[in-house]
Order: structure tokens, then sequence, then C-alpha cells
């Protein structure tokens, strides 16, 4: 009777070989990489572009074959732009097997999610939009690289250029975020720096997502500034801009303007874009269309698939995944260890071109664009004449600053 | 200094204006009806989306003026139908329920407007005619601005003959005062409150529907407004419309000074003026002012 039982169970086990390594063969066919994005929230329309750029990639990967044989799976979801929500969602994310994260919008949730979630699971982070240089210099932690040009190389490239013309008095408006802040704080920095006679005559941090800038339009006016440096995007600034244009600001201003602009915003301005102002851009869709037949092919490309053009915040999501794809390629290894030793030593290919990471902080050394608000009539809608591409290593921190702000 | 006081003080009464529009109709449903209606804002967000719509389908001159007829009309029929088929089995439930339902439905509402628009900010042309400012004693006004005040003039007037010259408008009014009561001598208070529902939302349209071109239209609309509102109709005495109206005057216009001496957090003011009303009046202005 035993002999028969252990016949039967051998026979049981036999024919449920073949299913169970199928089921390892299918599991092993996919590699998982994840996000808890801004998906609503104050930061949803960038969460929406970055899950549009992240899903974008995938597929772009998995037509060529997927990442070293496997197709690329994402999973994601909806934080609420929460940064606690952020971490148990990111945790969760990881604990079933993600070998990649790609981070929250804000700056604020990717800063913790970083430290608490990539760094203590020793998975690595891209950081797509939020672009607050605590990620990579006071909060850097090794699982975590930054593919945009962060607060420090944007306040920088803009400072130098601003510190060349002769504005001396300057306002400086930004939402009140961790990001903001940063940026904020960076420009103030630089520009006194870099301009002895330049002075900060009057600053206003209004609430992310204010509804009302009057009072802060009527302030700045009443400073008589030379310049206006704002580090406001998205609904802010087309919040702001209407009701300053409704207050003759830019005219009273002659333009002297720059304020941070992504692809959606311009377009969602249309003819209240305030043209003739300054802005700074992460990825234009005019340049790259121009720049190469790589950034050629991912806009229209990307149109085909999605319907409309690549915002600034969906080609950095985009550039996230390809960037760890080629270091996993590089590496030969989905391993969190070769993958960023891949990272912060090898060149990468985008569709802004061929970059570094810089070896210990991992900031993209990715080119900073500067240009004036024209209405383009190619993509019929506003856009950046860009007249400025500033290197990334021409403005990223030295490694005698980042030590310094790391207090080593 | 003191021609940016007067700048300022002129912004305040706008953006209260502004205020007043959306807390008059939430003041209202609380007074009236005694629920606190979460949702409130996001009828607000409904309409500005909704006028981006006609806007962009008809132009901005055309489309708004048309907005501000049909849009009210719509979010009200939208606040009647909820009324009628979810608030009426709550009004026994108290508070808590009220607070789910009304918190579940800003949570329905608010996919319901990322489902049919999307995520990405809209922008509402305004017409040519609203476009630019003018200059009053050598202050700066948006002509924009203009219109909200006279919108707010207008409601304001519409509430008063509302509240004090229809049956409808006593019939609230006694509701406010003692809604047991008023069911006890025989008046359809299943009605009334549908009623009361109806207009509150009709002004929320209204509200959406002016705000729309003064800024981005985005699905955040619904909280930002109704956190404001909210505190607007505290310090203005839950249930009173006129002690709204002052309320959101006095909010606005400590809002747009306050940015003359602290660089952040404006809407911190806001909160801090409520504590001190409510420290020094528990009721808010309400015995001040008079309630409906």
């Amino acid at each position: 009777m035993k002999l028969v039982m252990k016949m039967l169970a051998l026979s049981a086990v036999a024919l449920a070989l073949p299913g169970f390594a199928n089921i390892v063969l299918a599991q092993n066919e996919t590699v998982t990489i994840a996000g808890s994005l801004d998906l609503s929230g104050a930061a949803a329309d960038v969460g929406k572009d970055v899950l549009d750029g992240t899903q974008y990639a995938i597929k772009v990967l998995n037509e060529k074959g997927g990442v070293l044989g496997k197709k690329v799976e994402l999973k994601y979801q909806d934080n609420g732009t929460n940064p606690q929500k952020a971490i148990e969602q990111a945790t969760s994310l990881l604990r079933d097997g993600a070998r990649f994260l790609t981070s929250p919008q804000s700056s604020a949730s990717a800063i913790v999610v970083s430290k608490v979630v990539s760094g203590k699971l020793h998975v690595p982070m891209c950081a797509n939009s939020a672009n607050s240089d605590d990620i990579t210099i006071k909060d850097f932690q090794p699982y975590v690289f930054q593919i945009g040009p962060n607060s420090y190389m944007e306040a920088r490239a803009i400072a130098l250029k601003l510190a060349k013309q002769s504005y001396q008095r300057y306002a400086v408006i930004s939402a009140d975020y961790a990001g903001g802040r940063s940026g904020a704080n960076r420009f103030k920095q630089f520009i006194t720096e870099l301009n002895p006679k330049a002075e900060i005559v009057v600053e206003e941090y209004p609430k992310f997502g204010a509804t009302d800038y009057t009072a802060t339009i009527n302030k700045v006016l009443a400073a008589k500034p030379d310049f206006v440096w704002t580090f406001l995007f998205g609904s802010d600034l087309i919040t702001f801009s209407k009701q300053a244009q409704a207050l003759g600001f830019f005219d009273q201003i002659q333009n002297h303007f720059m304020a941070l602009y992504d692809g959606n915003t311009l377009k969602a301005l249309g003819s209240d874009a305030a043209v003739g102002t300054l802005g700074f851009q992460r990825a234009p869709v005019n340049w790259l269309l121009k720049s190469s037949e790589d950034g050629k092919a991912y806009v229209t490309g990307f149109k085909e698939s999605m319907g409309s053009y690549p915002s600034d915040w969906t080609t950095m999501a985009y550039d996230c995944v390809m960037t760890w794809a080629q270091a996993v390629e590089d590496a030969k290894s989905f391993d969190s260890d070769p993958v960023m030793q891949a990272i912060a030593t090898r060149q990468f290919e985008s569709v802004r071109g061929i970059f570094r990471f810089g070896p210990n902080d991992h900031q993209a050394e990715v080119p900073v664009f500067i240009g004036t608000v024209m209405q383009d009539k190619e993509l019929n809608q506003p856009a950046l004449d860009i007249i400025d591409v500033v290197p990334g290593a021409s403005v990223r921190a030295t490694e005698e600053a980042w030590k310094k702000m790391r207090g080593g | 200094m003191l021609q940016l006081l007067l700048t300022q003080i002129l912004a305040g009464i706008a953006t209260g204006a502004l205020y007043f529009l959306v807390a008059s109709g939430l003041t209202l449903v609380w007074g009236a009806m005694g629920i606190v209606n979460l949702a409130h804002g996001s009828l607000f967000m409904i309409a500005a989306f909704a006028t981006s719509s006609v806007v962009l389908y008809l132009g901005p001159g055309a489309g708004l003026a048309t907005s501000l007829i049909v849009v009210p009309i719509g979010v009200a029929a939208i606040a009647i139908a909820l009324e009628i088929l979810l608030f009426r089995r709550v009004y026994k439930a108290g508070i808590w329920g009220q607070l789910l339902l009304t918190f579940g439905l800003v949570l329905v509402l608010n996919d319901g407007v990322r489902t049919l628009y999307g995520s990405l900010p809209r922008s509402v042309v305004a017409p040519d005619l609203l476009r630019g400012f003018i200059e009053l004693f050598g202050l700066r006004v948006a002509k924009y601005q203009t219109l909200v005040l006279g919108a707010t003039i207008v409601v304001a007037i519409f509430l008063w003959c509302l509240l004090t010259r229809s049956r409808t408008g006593r019939l609230i009014r006694a509701a406010v005062d003692d809604p047991a009561m008023l069911g006890a001598v025989g008046v359809d208070v299943r009605t009334l409150r549908t009623r009361v529902m109806g207009i509150a939302a009709f002004l929320a349209g209204v509200a959406g529907v002016i705000a729309a071109p003064r800024g981005a239209v985005n699905a955040t609309l619904d909280v930002q407004i109704v956190i404001i509102a909210f505190a607007v109709i505290v310090i203005g005495g839950l249930g009173s419309v006129w002690g709204a109206l002052v309320a959101a005057m006095l909010v606005g216009i400590a809002e747009a000074v306050s940015t003359m001496f602290i660089d952040q957090g404006s809407e911190m003011v806001i909160f801090v003026l409520m504590v001190i009303v409510l420290f020094v009046r528990p009721t808010g202005f309400k015995t001040i002012v008079g309630q409906s």
C-alpha cells in the first residue's frame, strides 16, 4: 500500500513538473519595474506625463526584444502626491520583486522614497521630474540617479547667462515646495556670486497650486525689479501668466521675465503665452526634432503612439527607463550593484545626446535649455526658441561644492 | 507703500468676491439642510471644466456668455439628481454618514473629471473685452476682476431678494432657525432641501464659470476652493449668507495684504484669521451681521 502511495505521489510530481517549469519560465521571462506616481493631487499633470513616458519606453524596449532577453512590465500606483503614501507603495512594489523604481514626481516624495525605500532596499531609483539637488547632493544614497538637470545646474546655467546682462535688481518667485525652494536658493546664491552688484529686491513663495497671484504680482511690480526670475511651472505658471497678462505685468517689466516651461504648459497657454519672455526647459520638443535623427524618431514615434508631443516630464521618464536598460545590458545583470556601477562609470545615449553621470553623486550631465517664448508654426503652439544649450558638465556641482554641501 | 496697500486691498476684494460666490452656496446648504457638503467644490470644478469645453467650441466671447447661462443650470441639475438619489438617504445618518457620502462624491466626481478631461491643466481664453486692465485713481484692476465683482453684486442682490422677498427664502430662513419646527408645521422639507441644493449648486456653477478664464483649470480646483470656502463660512457664521459675504471680503483682503509683510504662506493667514474670530466670537460673524 505504501509503495502504491509513493508511486502515485511521484506520478503527481512528474505530471506537475512541466506546469511548474512553465510557471517558473513565465516568471523569468519578464522583469518588473515600478513606480509610485503622483497621478492625482497637486502634481497630477506631471505624474500623467511620467506614466506616458515610462509606458512608451517599455513599449520601445519590448519591441526590440526587451532587456537581457526579458520583457519589461510596469507596475504602478497613484500616491495622490502624498509622500507617506509614496513610501508605502514604493516599498510594497519593490518587495513584490520590482528591480527598478522610477521616482514620484514631487521633490518631497522623491527625496523620502530615495532615502527610505530605494536606499534601504538597495534597488536603483531614477529621479525623473523631481529636480531638487538634495536628491543627489545632501540626501544622496548610492542607489539613486537623477536624469534631469537638477536645481543647482539650472540655477547656475541661468545665473551665468543673466550675470552678463545689466540687470541688478532681481525678483524671485517660486511655488512653496522643496524643489522650488531649492531652485530659488541656488539662483539667489549664484546670481549674487556671479554679479556682485545684483540684489534680490523682492521674493515671494506662494502656495503650490495657488489660484490667485494678483497680490504677488502687485508686490513684485511695486518693488520695480530689473528682472523677474521664477520657478513656476504647470498650472502655477498658467495661472500666474494669465493674471500677469491681465495686469500689464510683462509690458511693465519689458518682458524681463523667466520661468520653467514644459511643452504641455506652453500648449495650454496658447495665445496667453508671454511671447518675448525667457524660459528654461529640460527637453524641448522643437529642439529634439532638429537635433538628431534619434530625437526626431523619438518625438514622431511618441506622437504616433500616444497622439501628442512628449512633454519634458515625459522625456525625463523615458530617459530614466532607457538609461536603466542600457546599464542593465552593460552590467549583464539586473542586480542592483552592477547596475549602479554601470551608471557611475559608463556613457549613455539619450534623445538629448550622449552624457555621463557624476561617479559620486549620480547626477546626469545633461544640458539646460534656455530660450525665448515664441509661437511655433510647425508645432502649432507656443514653444521656446532655444538660444542657449548649456552643457551639464559646465554647470554641475563640483566635487568640492557637493562635499561642502554634504557637510563632508 | 500706501499705493501698494490700496492696490492689495482692491485685489483682496476681487478675490474675496470669488470666495463669496462659492461660500454662499455652501453656507446655504449647511444652514438650511444641516449638511457639510464637501463636494460643493467639485461642482465648482465641474463648472470650470464645462466652461473650458464651451469656450473651446464657441470661442471666448460667445462661449463665456453661453456658459454663464447653461453651465450653472447643468450643475444645478446634477446637484438636484444627487440630492434625490443620494443625499436623502443620509439625512438621518448624522454628520458621519453625510461626511462619508460627500467625501466619496469628491473622489468619484474628481475621477470622473479626470477620465473625461485628463490630468493636464487647461487654459480658458478670456474674451477680448475682458482682457487687460483699467486704472482707478492710479490703481490697476484687471478688467476680468470687474466681471467677478459685478457677478458678486448680482448674486448678492439675487440672494437678498430670494431670502427676503420669496416664500422659498422665508422657508430657508426658517429652516436655518429651526428645521424640526418647519417639518412639524407641515412644510414639505424634502422639496425645500432639493431646492436649496439646486440653488447652492447654481451659485457654485456661476463661480466655476467666472473663475475658469482667471487661471489654470485643473482637477485640484475642487479641494483648493472648498477648503477656503469652509474657512469663510466658519468665520462668517455657519448658515449666514451675509456673514459669508463679510468673511469672504475679510479673508480676501487679509490674504492680499499679508503678502506685503510675509513672503510665503498667505493662505495660512486665512486660518489664523479663523482662529482669532472663533476665539473672540465662537459663532463667527453671524451674531454681528445676523443670519440669512
